[in-house]
């Protein structure tokens, strides 16, 4: 009998992956991006039950808050108002089936080959503070080098956008 | 508790999905989506391993914010891209911008 | 444990209530304060003082045959005016209205869910208010709300960040993401934070009002300019949910400046009543958002952008680097010198401003008002 965490563990994954799928598959690019969004929020929730409040909240930020909405904002540049349009599949896609479908059960079967380390009950006092002592201490380089990607993309992100003036 | 393996067979299919949605889509922004499924995968499995091998560290869950920094860059990078493109050539299907220079 | 159980449940419902019956008092107020504000009389026909004319709106638009205009999305159009009214209602859970009271001998907190990463939770809520008009504007299928949507999803996008930089120096300042935790600093500093951080104040403030799109920040839904922008389209209850979605929004926001910067419920002379403290600075800040309503006129949306990406993100980070410097230098004293710092830093934003102010109506007069065009 499955107890209460693991049904809302299963509810939400059950809501991932379906989200996924109409990501993947619904052919009106906007309604794609509200799954997405979907997805990612399920994910967070998933994050949480996971005993990763903090990441589960930054995912949040993160993609359903900005990275989603980017792409929404993306969509109704690039579209015309009433939507897409025609096929949103190419029409080599029963090839792609083979490949995601093979790597998704060799996935499973190498990964149900070991035996997980069972999870340990999370220290209490939540996770932000030991995150961001980690940030600041032990992996102060990785966070530094992270902060200078994110502003190289912010430069080239305005410079591949900006309309060029003759 | 949740068994790990439950996390990874979640994230399998997350990921086969994404793939899926890569090679599949035409529209580049629904393969920037598609990419970003496959990070979120990732980001399961580090979250998921994260409460068994390094409990008090959370050495995963730190792992999965670099991840996510990357992805909110790369999506930066990327949706710039796509709207570049559209101005050129008014059209982001991938099967037509396929030449490499114009 | 069903004591606990009931109790939340209680508060949740009580916060509930109380938050959607100040509604239309504010819009009354509103309604009225603008009104006086430019010499005219405003609601005064539907009770004393016009006190019932927002019930009269809201049943008149309660019983308006609900339309689905021909060509929307109907599902996004429906879930949009939920979307926008959702996310400010969720938010207020964390909130800590009054210090804990002892009922039945055991203690309860004035707050519905003590959080520990409540101040990261409420950005995430407030990150997610931006669909709302993303989702109407689109699924309206009309240019003008899709310009509207536009629009706002990236005024509340760009003005996101100066939040997130201005509250993470609170953050710095009081060592937690409990809001609890920042009330309680408060008291132990013996100050409010709006000293030591009166940059980050000014800051939010100005954010705030663009993330609520309210006037002179309200670009999305801008009349003079595109109609009604996100929700032109709707009418009859779904309208009246847009509207009372912006006045939720503003109680929460209201009560989060408050947490946030003046002390939360703690009484600044005179005896502590719970409550009554935390509603007067409430009050106070909503009075200050419909008094700038009133007083500044529209601005353009180049100016939006310029006034959130080159003086507010950069005056934040200005603020949490003078932050975090004093704090790690300053020992127990640092509370101190950032009360200090923090206002001379103002004064040299604001005189960089005038400057360059200057120095742009020097350089390009077409864009600055011909002299002597005041009103």
């Amino acid at each position: 009998m499955p107890s209460v965490l693991q049904l809302v563990f299963l509810f939400f994954a059950a809501v991932t992956v379906v989200g996924a799928l109409a990501v993947v598959l619904v052919r009106n690019l906007f309604h794609a991006a509200l799954w997405l969004a979907v997805t990612f929020l399920s994910v967070a929730s998933l994050f949480i039950v996971l005993n990763a409040d903090f990441v589960g909240l930054s995912q949040v930020i993160v993609y359903v808050g900005a990275i989603s909405v980017l792409m929404l904002f993306a969509i109704m540049l690039t579209e015309d108002v009433v939507g897409a349009r025609g096929l949103s599949l190419r029409s080599a896609w029963p090839a792609a089936l083979p490949v995601a479908a093979g790597v998704c059960v060799v996935l499973v079967r190498w990964f149900a080959r070991y035996a997980w380390l069972p999870p340990q009950p999370p220290k209490p006092g939540g996770t932000a503070g030991t995150i961001g002592l980690a940030f600041i201490q032990k992996y102060l380089f990785a966070f530094e080098l992270a902060s200078v990607i994110l502003l190289a993309a912010l430069i080239g992100a305005i410079y591949l956008a900006k309309e060029e003036r003759s | 508790m949740i068994p790990a393996s439950w996390c990874v067979a979640l994230s399998a299919v997350l990921f086969s999905i994404g793939l899926f949605g890569v090679l599949a889509r035409r529209n580049a922004v629904a393969i920037l989506m598609s990419i970003e499924l496959m990070l979120n995968a990732a980001n399961i499995n580090f979250v998921a391993f994260s409460r068994s091998v390094s409990p008090g560290e959370l050495t995963g869950q730190i792992f999965a914010i670099f991840v996510m920094a990357i992805a909110a860059g790369e999506a930066a990078v990327g949706l710039a891209i796509v709207i570049a493109l559209y101005r050129r050539r008014s059209n982001i299907t991938v099967d037509e911008v396929n030449v490499l220079k114009w | 444990m069903l004591f606990d159980l009931i109790a939340s449940f209680i508060k949740a419902v009580l916060v509930f209530a109380v938050v959607m019956s100040f509604v239309p008092f504010l819009i009354w107020l509103e309604r009225k304060l603008v009104a006086w504000m430019q010499q005219r009389i405003g609601p005064n026909r539907t009770g004393p003082f016009g006190l019932l004319q927002p019930i009269a709106d809201a049943v008149k638009l309660i019983i308006k045959e609900n339309i689905f205009p021909s060509g929307v999305e109907k599902i996004t159009y429906f879930l949009a005016p939920m979307m926008s009214m959702i996310p400010a209602l969720a938010a207020f859970a964390v909130i800590p209205f009054g210090s804990p009271v002892r009922i039945m001998g055991r203690t309860v907190n004035l707050q519905v869910a003590d959080v520990n990463i409540g101040i990261l939770y409420i950005l995430a809520l407030s990150s997610l208010a931006v669909y709302g008009a993303v989702l109407a504007g689109w699924s309206s299928n009309n240019k003008y709300s899709l310009l509207g949507g536009l629009r706002t999803s990236a005024q509340m996008i760009s003005y996101e960040l100066p939040i997130g930089l201005s509250v993470v120096s609170i953050v710095l300042l009081t060592g937690s993401l409990s809001l609890n935790e920042v009330v309680r600093s408060q008291a132990s500093h013996g100050i409010w934070n709006i000293f030591p951080q009166f940059l980050g104040f000014i800051i939010l403030l100005i954010s705030y009002n663009a993330e609520l799109n309210r006037a002179p920040f309200d670009l999305g839904e801008a009349e003079s300019e595109i109609v009604a922008g996100y929700h032109t389209e709707y009418s009859g209850f779904r309208f009246a949910m847009f509207y009372m979605g912006e006045y939720v929004n503003m109680v929460t926001v209201a009560a989060l400046v408050t947490v946030l910067f003046l002390g939360g419920w703690q009484a600044p002379f005179g005896p502590e009543i719970p409550l009554l403290w935390f509603l007067i600075k409430i009050f106070a800040f909503i009075l200050l958002y419909m008094w700038v309503r009133a007083t500044f006129p529209r601005v353009r949306y180049d100016q939006l952008m310029a006034l959130g990406w080159k003086i507010l993100v950069p005056a934040s980070l200005a603020n949490l680097a003078m932050t975090a410097v004093i704090i790690v230098l300053g020992g127990p004293n640092a509370v101190r010198i950032l009360s200090v710092g923090s206002i001379v830093l103002a004064v040299l934003v604001g005189l960089v401003l005038k400057a360059a102010v200057a120095l742009r109506t020097k350089s390009a007069p077409g864009l600055a008002p011909p002299a002597g065009a005041g009103s």
